[in-house]
């Protein structure tokens, strides 16, 4: 098989490697790919993202007097040279497994952890207006329901037991500001 | 060694012993459950600590760490799981001999090796740590420089994956070390405007999050195993004498692997465990015993890995290097009682470092007693399953962001950080390079603008002073020796 043959979703793409476009990723992203493939494209935009943060701190220190921009100045440097160093070698990785064809690893259940991901960024928007004691138990009563983590009366009295464990360790006894909302 | 005395009776009230009893422990139960890492274990807990005296709640979190290195000893025994990643190679054979009705036995050898371990590390880090605290002192900021550098670069190479990927996660970690109010100028570093960035990225938000966010949703992201078999413990903890008597050679050669290998950067209990194993069975007359369920390899492994704690610590209490996440953990907790990491450390927060010193070897002779009352109860958490406990971690990470400055915006950034982190992983990149260089990183600024003052800004300096010059040495070849150029030179010179 050519080098320059790329693999998404079992079709074989032709697409030279080292001039990959933003099409591509993004159809990688979303189509999913075999790993090697997937891997290459996570490293690309580790890339991407690297050297954008050193490209924005780069410009945000040149207005900053000279004491203080010295190490970011280096460091910029580095992180650029780092992440080229980086994307060079994850090409030369991905030359290797495309004539290796390696296995696939065990799959992941990468929708859970999306949804995981989406119910805790509600769960920490919601809180502060609600407070913490009104949204954590929902937050793992909802959770733990999604996630099959027990049967029902486990669940209920995991979430009751962690909460007074919570209140009665971090309010009563260590005093530790908790975000109440209203009931503050 | 007056302030060995002064560490040794700060230690001795009843509020200390308590809470090395606490942590201890807590860190035999955290380090037992599977879904847990010590490191995370030190992570979620500090908010316990906020409010107490630092010598206290640092006391507390590094008995902690010393528990879970044998709390990870139970998983490991009883289900073939190591608790914490630095159990695996106990493991090989200590599940056998639970599956022989040995488990208890296991267990115990697993104790004893660790206390004899991490009683060889303590000494070695009351005795080491105050000699090169001395030496650090005479640093100045081109010394310090080199250090700090030096830090970085055997932590970003040493630790697993690619050099490439361990230096950049310093590298960004030194970078957002510098946002905030510069400490020299007053100038707003990079704070694009916001007021709340003034006061920079704290740095326990962001340990937080990218210790445990990406770990809680490892746990939820991968199907269980179907139902673990335990393996109960019906024998007797611990070996007798002449059992003991044959395996001290290997127990004390573990403990000098983990000195050893705590004291360098980026290495830690995992690499101790599998390097003193593979020696224990080297040295060993019954190499084919090995992985049979031979008491031997339980102790090889285990005595490393409790010495590594302690060993680890030498760096981050004489240096203000951490040498490991959980230590760089335990520098948070120290930066957060307002105590700045450096080689002021054994000289003016004397009385907080060698309470925290004598609070390590007592917490061995503590986790000893604490193993023997409550492993066999212990072997209840190894069956919670990664899914309830997933969102526990959320739960506590959130506590724990929030209640550091009252702030909800800290919940925000510790759940970006534990996001980034998450993808770090994907990626292979190591979060604990990033961790080290955001403490180290005001060091760097600090010792970087006071050496280019006295130089009158030549770069030059870092290369004339002796100190330096060998630290930035080494730093390179550390940098280097992970490179395949370094390989090819080894296969040359092989060659010949």
């Amino acid at each position: 098989m050519s080098l320059d043959m790329l693999i998404i979703m079992g079709k074989r793409v032709v697409s030279p490697p080292l001039f990959v476009s933003l099409n591509w990723i993004i159809l990688v992203l979303i189509r999913g790919g075999r790993l090697f493939v997937r891997r290459l494209v996570y490293h690309l935009i580790a890339f991407m993202v690297a050297v954008i943060f050193a490209v924005v701190f780069y410009v945000d220190s040149l207005e900053l007097p000279d004491s203080a921009n010295q190490l970011p100045q280096l460091i910029s440097y580095i992180i650029a040279i780092l992440a080229t160093g980086m994307l060079i070698s994850a090409f030369l990785d991905y030359r290797k497994n495309v004539k290796n064809e390696e296995e696939e690893p065990g799959k992941i259940n990468a929708m859970r952890a999306v949804i995981f991901v989406g119910i805790v960024t509600l769960y920490i928007f919601i809180l502060n207006m609600v407070g913490y004691f009104i949204t954590t138990p929902i937050f793992m009563l909802s959770t733990f329901y999604y996630l099959k983590s027990s049967n029902n009366r486990n669940i209920v009295l995991i979430t009751i037991g962690f909460i007074l464990f919570v209140y009665i360790l971090f309010v009563k006894l260590l005093n530790l500001p908790i975000p109440m909302g209203p009931m503050s | 060694m007056e302030n060995i005395l002064l560490g040794l009776s700060n230690v001795l009230t009843i509020t200390n012993l308590l809470a090395i009893i606490v942590g201890t422990a807590m860190g035999l139960f955290v380090g037992a459950m599977p879904g847990l890492s010590a490191t995370m274990a030190i992570a979620l807990l500090l908010p316990v600590t906020f409010n107490m005296d630092p010598a206290t709640g640092i006391s507390m979190l590094a008995s902690l760490y010393l528990a879970a290195m044998y709390g990870g000893s139970i998983a490991a025994i009883l289900i073939r799981t190591p608790g914490t990643p630095a159990a695996a190679a106990t493991v090989l054979d200590g599940y056998p001999m639970s599956q022989n009705g040995q488990a208890g036995k296991a267990l115990g050898v697993s104790l004893v090796a660790s206390l004899i371990g991490g009683i060889m590390s303590s000494i070695a880090l009351l005795t080491v740590a105050p000699i090169l605290g001395k030496v650090a002192l005479e640093f100045g900021p081109v010394e310090l420089f080199a250090v700090a550098v030096l830090g970085m670069t055997i932590i970003g190479s040493l630790s697993q994956g690619s050099v490439f990927k361990g230096l950049l996660s310093g590298a960004i970690g030194v970078m957002v070390a510098m946002v905030g109010m510069d400490s020299i100028s007053g100038a707003a570093r990079f704070t694009f405007g916001t007021t709340y960035l003034l006061s920079g990225v704290s740095f326990v938000v962001a340990l937080i999050g990218l210790f445990s966010i990406p770990q809680a949703i490892k746990l939820i992201q991968k199907d269980e195993d179907v139902v673990r078999k335990i393996n109960s413990i019906k024998d007797k903890m611990l070996p007798t004498w002449t059992e003991l008597k044959g395996m001290l050679v290997t127990i004390i050669r573990g403990g000098l692997i983990g000195i050893g290998v705590g004291l360098v950067p980026g290495t830690g209990g995992d690499t101790a465990c599998w390097f003193s194993y593979n020696e224990a069975k080297r040295f060993s007359k019954d190499k084919e015993k090995f992985g049979t369920g031979f008491p031997e390899g339980v102790a090889a492994a285990e005595s490393a890995n409790n010495a590594v704690v302690a060993g680890a610590l030498i760096p981050t209490l004489a240096l203000g290097i951490p040498g490991s996440s959980a230590t760089a953990v335990l520098m948070g907790a120290l930066m957060m009682h307002g105590i700045v990491p450096g080689p002021t450390l054994m000289t003016e927060y004397a009385d907080v470092t060698y309470t925290l010193i004598w609070a390590v070897l007592l917490a061995n002779i503590a986790l000893f007693f604490v193993g023997l009352a409550f492993t066999r109860v212990s072997i209840h958490v190894t069956r919670v399953p990664n899914k309830v406990i997933a969102p526990i971690i959320v739960v506590l990470t959130v506590i724990g962001s929030f209640s550091i400055n009252n702030s909800i915006y800290d919940v925000y950034l510790m759940f970006g950080f534990g996001l980034l982190g998450y993808f770090m992983d994907k990626i292979n990149m190591q979060t604990a390079p990033m961790v080290v260089g955001l403490i180290l990183g005001s060091m760097l600024g600090n010792s970087l603008f006071q050496s280019l003052l006295i130089s009158k800004g030549s770069w030059l300096i870092f290369i004339k002073n002796p100190i330096s010059l060998t630290l930035l040495i080494i730093a390179l070849l550390s940098i280097l020796q992970s490179t395949p150029l370094f390989g090819m030179i080894r296969r040359k010179i092989k060659s010949y």
